[in-house]
């Protein structure tokens, strides 16, 4: 017969205080393993060095307003394109959505004569609808998200520029819309930029604080595994692509009110630019990891390097090749700084020990639940752990 | 006497009468082969849009010289997908054919031959190389007929030194790759430098957003700039920027017609667009291949369908006539 | 023998205490069967094909609570064909199943899991870069909050965390907040056996868990498996490990072609013996 397990208690380990260094050097190396703790890095040398090219004019509260403006439209698309690759899936669709979305929202005003507050819902809840389209087909026949949405992306397209003509519409848009999604109004600041926050600390919580969030890192990391757990893994995909296709749709309305047109070819191009901000951001494109708040900072990196290439008088047929270059560089920046983060150990004298297992092994505690086990766990957690 | 004379003239009768009813006959074949012209326009794109008026203009030629048009364009633009559907022209037995041409001569070539070979006559819808003016008696088209980037490039900055600009001038492209906007914005720098005027070229995104912050910045940085061009796309964001950066007489300029650039140019905030008269490319590639076909006729010059500005002078006109698909 | 009946308090707490019923944990809380000499699952003469391919052919067998049943044999034998039949991936052709005496046919693995059967594959465990009390609460995440309102309560999903792992005997060196890459192969396995338990099972089943690790941590796995049968859990352990196997297992059974080709218990047949019969007959 085999045997059981041998209970004999063990020496507790960590049984140490660390001292006050090594507290804060390891709460500051937790701190920079952080995925947005590399893109913060990249804004600071971004703007230290168009700082230096032109200081009289990129360290100003109008290129502030200027960036915050870009960074807006731009990474609203952005976090719902993160929370989608952080969930394991692509989506190249987004920018044909923001164009499709903006001209059901235009059409709506124009030909239906409804008021900017019913026909923006109404252009958000189409996107959604296009968005369900999306996760079903890539859940439904097993097909890459990258394929369907580049079909999708083309399909949506095609019916703008059909739709449209080739030609821009316009609408008059009442005041009130216009300055609520995209006014001047905070300080200079775009309200544009509000909305982008909100989306920002909301996708933040959901993907940190709830189980959906769980749920879209666990469908990202191990699929499979998430499956056989009970995790409502195609559910999850295509709540994912409704969210992000919504968010396009948000980003949509808010240049609807604030240029008062759509044209054929709105949003094209913003599929990779949402892309690239979300891996400055830190966000793996394998999947599984990332962050709200790294894309945000990518998206204000992005606006920055825009901003800044004019303000140092680039030479105008370059912007391109440098844009793209900065954004290489911020991501390589990036990913080495995370992968040195990575492999460093907890600094000396400071082992993270779970010291309560020990102690209520200790007990002979290993029978489940008891009340003296949770105790026993619970007493040492106050005693030994330091930092959450 | 009498009776040898009319015995004369009736032995004539027969020959006679078989000749007016072959001359009868002929004459209907050949009015029945007129009625039977039938032409192909192979375009570069869906009839809708911009190339919605090159299909109007060649169909409404159709109706109005009483040949049958057809329309037809590959799915995708490139030139295999389009020499292709010309050679399906040439397969339904086209009289002529007038092509979109897009790419260089070279790429049609052999096609022409075919086209040649097979009796069918063969025009280009599309702009003569630049400076060329007289037709080359060699040329593989019949003719051409389009709008000069080039040129247009040089009148808005011919406009522009017209209009006494003081200050720089920013020709904004927001599609780098695209070589009829690099032609425009190209010709019109050169202009503007070779009359003394400072002109500097500015890459920008189709996003109106990013293309507003972008410009308002450059403002930002060149104070003195007193005009801004937009070469490839609506002038959306340059209207914006000019609005947000607070330069109330900041010129701007653009190409092509549209709903914000005729508002732009009613209200004053647009000083002019350029106009390509893209309906005349699908008009005069139809009158030019009918007459040669019925008459042998040759264009002599090729025919520039643009440049021409609209601006507030004409605006009221152009305005009806864009409502009605015209301009 | 320790006496589980009243040792699941810990996990019926989960749906009682937020009010909500989430719709895939066990109705009602799962408590390892006492050994009363039924079978927790048996398998009777279960067949299936897939196509020309016949994987089983008039299988049976029985797990019962508080015992290892090491289930050996070649590869293309018809192990995983079997356990995928008992953990209600697919039906079998033939054959009935029952569990604790009652006929169950499984439309699907989560059917399987409200019955308390859990399985655990072999590389199919941990998310890598989930922390480990977000790897066990993952598809139970405990929630606060009110209404549609709700949000992840964390401080209670690493009380459940630990607790999970105390009740295997799992000496966690680290912080529960270590990511899933950074615990070993054999953390791994044992977390996901602790996981599997601690949310309520009846029979664990556990395809090669120690194939792919080194010897100390392999080691550990086995300690642990033999904590949760101490524990009253019946197991079904697929390996390919002949000393494994016999250092936890009560009773053995070899498949061979899809056919049981022989089955022991533990105190009749040595490793010499065992070794010989398997070679001979695949």
């Amino acid at each position: 017969m085999a045997e059981s397990k041998n209970l004999a208690p063990t020496e507790i380990s960590g049984s140490a205080r660390p001292g006050r260094r090594a507290v804060y050097g390891e709460a500051a190396r937790k701190l920079l393993l952080r995925p947005e703790a590399t893109s913060v890095a990249a804004l600071l040398i971004l703007f230290a060095v168009f700082s230096l090219l032109s200081p009289d004019l990129f360290p100003t509260q109008q290129t502030y307003i200027s960036v915050m403006a870009v960074a807006a439209e731009l990474g609203i698309v952005s976090i719902g394109v993160t929370l989608l690759m952080i969930g394991g899936h692509f989506d190249l669709s987004v920018g044909a959505v923001l164009g499709l979305t903006s001209y059901v929202a235009i059409e709506l005003m124009r030909d239906a004569h409804l008021w900017p507050i019913v026909a923006a819902p109404a252009a958000i809840a189409v996107g959604a609808a296009l968005g369900a389209v999306n996760g079903a087909l890539v859940v439904r026949f097993r097909i890459h998200s990258f394929v369907v949405t580049l079909g999708t992306m083309l399909i949506w397209r095609g019916v703008v520029i059909a739709l449209t003509g080739g030609f821009p519409i316009m609408v008059s848009i009442p005041p009130l819309f216009r300055d609520v999604m995209s006014g001047p109004l905070l300080f200079g600041f775009r309200l544009s930029m509000v909305w982008f926050f909100a989306v920002g600390v909301l996708g933040t919580f959901v993907l940190t604080r709830t189980r959906f969030g769980n749920w879209i890192q666990a469908r990202g990391q191990n699929e499979q595994a998430a499956r056989n757990l009970g995790v409502p893994v195609d559910a999850v995909t295509i709540v994912l692509f409704m969210i992000t296709s919504a968010l396009g749709a948000l980003a949509g309305v808010i240049q609807v009110a604030r240029f008062a047109s759509v044209d054929a070819l709105r949003g094209e191009g913003m599929e990779l630019q949402a892309v690239a901000v979300t891996v400055i951001g830190g966000t793996l494109l394998s999947g599984g990891y990332g962050s709200a708040i790294g894309t945000m900072l990518g998206a204000v990196t992005f606006g920055a390097i825009q901003v800044g290439l004019v303000l140092a008088g680039a030479p105008g047929h370059f912007f391109r090749t440098l844009t793209g270059l900065i954004v290489v560089a911020a991501v390589i920046l990036n990913t080495s700084v995370a992968r040195r983060m990575a492999r460093s150990r907890p600094l000396g004298g400071f082992r993270r020990g779970n010291a309560e297992t020990d102690a209520a092994l200790a007990q002979g505690s290993t029978i489940v639940g008891s009340e003296a086990a949770k105790r026993g766990a619970l007493a040492a957690e106050t005693g030994s752990e330091s930092l959450g | 006497m009498f009776g040898f004379r009319s015995c004369k003239l009736l032995r004539l009768a027969g020959p006679l009468a078989i000749a007016s009813v072959a001359a009868i006959a002929f004459g209907g074949a050949a009015r029945a082969d007129e009625q039977a012209l039938s032409l192909y326009f192979v375009g570069c794109a869906a009839p809708t849009g911009f190339h919605g008026y090159l299909a109007r203009g060649a169909e409404e030629a159709g109706k109005n010289l009483g040949v049958k048009l057809t329309y037809i364009y590959p799915d995708v633009l490139t030139i295999p997908n389009q020499v292709q559907k010309i050679e399906e022209a040439i397969a339904a037995k086209a009289n002529g054919i007038a092509v979109c041409a897009f790419a260089e001569d070279a790429a049609y070539v052999d096609v022409a031959k075919r086209a040649a070979g097979a009796g069918i006559a063969f025009g280009s819808a599309a702009a003569p190389p630049a400076g060329a003016q007289v037709r080359d008696p060699n040329d593989i088209f019949l003719f051409r007929t389009g709008s000069d980037e080039k040129a247009a490039g040089a009148l808005s900055a011919k406009r522009l030194i017209a209009m006494g600009v003081k200050g720089g001038v920013v020709v904004v492209d927001q599609q780098p790759g695209d070589s009829n906007c690099r032609d425009r914005a190209d010709s019109e720098i050169s202009t503007l430098q070779a009359a003394g005027v400072k002109a500097e070229f500015l890459e920008s995104s189709m996003d109106p957003g990013q293309e507003s912050e972008l410009v308002v910045n450059y403002l930002r940085k060149h104070p003195d700039t007193a005009a801004a061009t937009s070469v490839c796309h609506i002038s959306a964001g340059l209207l914006s920027a000019k609005n947000d950066s607070g330069k109330k007489d900041l010129i701007i300029t653009g190409y092509d017609l549209d709903a914000q650039a005729l508002d732009a140019i009613k209200d004053g905030r647009q000083a002019f667009t350029i106009d390509q008269q893209q309906f005349w490319r699908g008009y005069m590639p139809v009158l030019l291949l009918t007459h040669y076909l019925k008459y042998g006729l040759i264009e002599a010059n090729y025919f520039l369908t643009g440049p021409t500005i609209v601006d507030s002078s004409n605006i009221e006109r152009v305005a009806k006539l864009v409502t009605a698909g015209y301009r | 023998m320790t006496d589980a009946a009243g040792s699941h308090t810990e996990q019926s707490a989960p749906a009682g205490r937020n009010g909500q019923r989430n719709a895939r944990e066990p109705r009602r809380p799962i408590e390892p069967i006492p050994h009363d000499g039924r079978p927790v699952i048996e398998a009777i003469n279960i067949s299936k094909a897939f196509g020309a391919t016949t994987a089983l052919v008039d299988v049976s067998l029985r797990a019962y609570a508080g015992r290892v049943l090491a289930l050996l044999g070649d590869n293309g034998a018809g192990k995983s064909t079997l356990i995928k039949i008992l953990s209600g991936v697919f039906p079998p052709d033939q054959g009935d199943l029952r569990f604790c005496g009652k006929p169950v046919r499984f439309a699907n693995p989560a059917e399987a899991r409200q019955l308390g059967i859990a399985t655990v594959f072999q590389d199919l465990a941990v998310c890598e870069l989930l922390s480990v009390t977000r790897n066990v609460v993952l598809g139970r995440e405990p929630m606060k909050g009110v209404g549609p309102f709700k949000w992840l309560d964390m401080k209670r999903a690493d009380e459940m965390a630990r607790s999970a792992l105390l009740q295997l005997g799992v000496r966690w060196e680290r912080g529960l907040d270590e990511r899933g890459v950074n615990i070993s192969g054999g953390e791994r396995q044992s977390l996901a056996i602790a996981r599997a338990m601690f949310f309520g099972s009846t029979l664990l089943i556990l395809d090669e868990p120690t194939s792919a690790l080194a010897v100390r941590q392999a080691g550990k796995v086995l300690e642990h498996i033999l904590a949760a049968r101490d524990q009253g859990q019946a197991v079904i352990l697929i390996t390919h490990n002949f000393r494994h196997a016999l250092s936890v297992a009560d009773d053995l059974t070899v498949l061979a072609q899809g056919k049981v080709a022989a089955h022991f218990r533990r105190d009749e047949i040595e490793h010499d013996e065992l070794t010989d019969l398997v070679a001979r007959i695949s």
